[in-house]
């Protein structure tokens, strides 16, 4: 049964010709670390275990199993564990037949590799599960590194921050009316070069940081200078219709609330009152909500030991889950004892990734 | 726990659109709805289905298949969707093709039933431990051999349990068979809590089974849980620390429980931390719930609340008295 579509359905972006697809990959915004190593091949994955061989990869269009193929000779006739993590929101009319699709031609090239998709929200998994594709709900947010992104002492010059690469669907101008406003985004995100003299134009008291730090030109900003800008203000801003948006979890880590849209996609499952504040999609009631939490400030460990009870909940969970999938695929007990093999950079790995790995423990 | 023939655990959560959960039981494969074609193959809607036993296996996975496909075509308007209580039992599900919704079934718990009693009269009975559990050997009351004070609570035994239960346990108190002549009698609510609020420590000890809710009510009456390794959803929310999962081992079990009762914890403090898990889960179920009823349905935001779905999912009633709604809408 298909009868009703989202009443706000979003059309999802087909995969592209070669020379797009990177814009494409990085669209998803907001991610601390694809600013330092833009995403390619040997960038969207990693090994999480070499013996089994578990192995941690992004899904994206035009590259259904992330980095698996680019190691296939390794992987034939070896039996692997491939946790696979969506970039973008399968929540939209069409996605999942999409991606279940992808899935199973790829799959084709590598039969010994059980793919698990791990979705960002339950209704992901269901949506998967519909097309008897193998899922469990377990979100990217998870991955955030809770010993970057923390608080700061000082005051705080900028109402609100917004941490999103300038591309249209993060709806930057619904920022509009907040008062100082500052921006940190990804250059290598957006189509459109006009985009950042657009928004410019449209929010001219916003302090665009990753400019204003290279005094005019763009500057690549590292995960902790993330989090010591993200701290400069008052309160995150989480603006897009869908996505994970693993921003909304830097900004509680670091100790800020939140005013959100409704979305779709994983960040609504983390976003609880009294820290987050959701608000129809307008100016005025975006600065109104920034407004309150201004004049009335949550302490700041308060809503970074909220995070972290949730995150603590959420990886203890995805622990046993992940343990599970272990035992039923190589029979082996309790193959992780913590979350830490899970703790490098899942968001979006970084270089430089044990990418040799499968090949090393292939030989 | 398991249901008579006439009984069934769930409710109607709306009628407009046709919300329906309700539990998968022996009689009830696939919950109530495809047991009653005649009120509901007529009718678009979304049926809820939670597991009583857990499916992760993929045996018990492919029998859930069998039955979802026969209720599938049952109710050929509907949407069936199986509720998970892990994220295993939705990586089970999901490669069998079963349609499922990953929500813990222990968030239906009633915090307003399992409270904490801050005041209980001086003459009752203190205990080192509680277990509530049927009297049924997968439970394993065996492992709580080593306890020196314990009492137990159950629902009517089947044939002998009680005797092959007394003589594991020769020093516990059966609080169903106390001031009774030594016939049964169902425990009260609130003399349950009351029992809870006056034990240490609360004990889960079988192995596998479906959530367990005493697993939830023990905190959310204050009281802290020792608990061995299992399969099927209760380990979900035991982290903290009023937590202690042990080897199967009653002299483990022992020394947890004594490590737990000499913290002497805040009674609110532990149902405060599992409460704010329980709101956490509850949230992310209305939103995947709304969500799924917008795409089926194309009603938005059908839920704002959680209410329609407090107790009712775990607690058993009659058929006719979930159907009730229906029927008077009917009748309306």
């Amino acid at each position: 049964m298909r009868a009703a579509r989202f009443v706000h359905g979003f059309s999802r972006a087909r995969s592209l010709p070669a020379g797009d697809q990177r814009s494409i990959l990085n669209r998803d915004s907001q991610i601390h670390s694809d600013r330092a190593m833009p995403y390619d091949s040997d960038h969207a994955g990693t090994v999480i275990s070499a013996d089994p061989l578990v192995i941690y990869a992004m899904h994206a269009p035009g590259r259904p199993l992330g980095i698996a193929p680019a190691h296939a000779a390794a992987l034939r006739g070896r039996k692997a564990l491939l946790l696979l993590a969506l970039d973008a929101t399968i929540e939209v009319e069409g996605a999942a037949g999409e991606l279940a699709r992808d899935l199973k031609s790829a799959q084709a090239d590598l039969p010994d590799v059980n793919v698990v998709v791990l979705a960002n929200t339950p209704f992901e998994a269901y949506l998967l599960a519909d097309l008897r594709i193998s899922a469990m709900p377990g979100s990217r947010s998870i991955f955030v590194d809770e010993s970057v992104f923390k608080p700061w002492d000082g005051p705080a010059e900028f109402d609100a921050v917004y941490n999103a690469s300038l591309t249209p669907a993060n709806r930057h101008e619904l920022a509009r009316d907040v008062t100082r406003l500052a921006l940190i985004y990804d250059r290598d995100r957006s189509n459109d070069p006009n985009r950042l003299d657009e928004l410019k134009a449209k929010l001219p008291r916003a302090t665009f940081v990753n400019h204003a730090e290279g005094q005019g030109a763009y500057r690549h900003l590292s995960p902790e200078e993330c989090d010591r800008h993200i701290n400069r203000a008052r309160v995150g801003l989480c603006l897009s219709r869908t996505g994970a948006t693993v921003a909304a979890m830097e900004y509680m880590l670091a100790g800020l609330p939140i005013v959100s849209t409704p979305s779709r996609g994983g960040r609504e499952r983390y976003l609880l009152p009294p820290f987050c504040r959701l608000v129809d999609d307008n100016p005025p009631a975006v600065a109104d909500a920034v407004d309150v939490f201004v004049r009335k400030p949550v302490p700041k460990a308060v809503i970074r030991n909220h995070a972290l009870h949730m995150l603590q909940f959420e990886r203890t969970n995805f622990l046993i889950a992940i343990n599970n999938l272990a035992k039923e695929f190589f029979g082996v007990e309790t193959l992780f004892a913590s979350f830490a093999p899970f703790q490098i950079g899942l968001i979006s790995p970084r270089d430089p990734l044990p990418m040799q790995a499968p090949e090393k423990a292939a030989s | 726990m398991s249901a008579g023939a006439d009984l069934a655990a769930g409710c109607i959560a709306s009628l407009d659109p046709l919300i329906t959960m309700t539990k998968r039981e022996p009689h009830l494969p696939m919950g109530l709805a495809p047991s009653r074609p005649d009120l509901f193959a007529d009718k678009p809607g979304l049926h809820l289905v939670g597991l009583t036993w857990t499916c992760e296996s993929d045996w018990l996975t492919r029998e859930i298949a069998a039955d979802f496909a026969r209720a599938a075509a049952t109710l050929p308007r509907a949407t069936i969707v199986v509720v998970a209580n892990t994220q295993m039992e939705s990586f089970y599900l999901s490669r069998a093709g079963i349609p499922n919704l990953f929500a813990n079934e222990l968030i239906f718990t009633d915090e307003r039933l399992f409270t904490v009693v801050p005041r209980q009269p001086q003459d009752l009975a203190r205990f080192d431990a509680i277990y509530v559990a049927r009297l049924e050997p997968e439970k394993r009351h065996e492992l709580a051999a080593a306890i020196p004070s314990l009492v137990l609570t159950h629902g009517r035994p089947p044939p002998g349990g009680e005797a092959r239960v007394r003589r594991t346990l020769p020093k516990a108190r059966f609080a169903n068979f106390e001031g009774t002549g030594g016939t049964y009698r169902y425990l009260e609510d609130a003399e349950l809590v009351s029992l809870m609020n006056r034990s240490a420590v609360g004990l889960c000890l079988s192995a596998i089974e479906g959530s367990m809710r005493v697993s939830m009510e023990y905190r959310l009456a204050g009281t802290p849980v020792v608990s061995t390794r299992s399969v099927g959803g209760r380990d979900r929310y035991f982290m903290g620390p009023h937590i202690r999962v042990v080897d199967d081992d009653a002299d483990a079990v022992a020394a947890a429980v004594r490590e737990l009762k000499a913290q002497r914890f805040d009674r609110q403090a532990v149902r405060e931390y599992v409460g704010q898990l329980v709101a956490f889960d509850r949230q992310s179920f209305l939103l995947n719930l709304n969500k799924l009823i917008e795409w089926h349905l194309g009603v938005r935001d059908r839920f704002r609340t959680f209410a329609p779905f407090m107790s009712h999912p775990v607690a058993w009633r009659s058929a006719a008295q979930i159907l009730a709604p229906l029927a008077a809408a009917s009748a309306g």
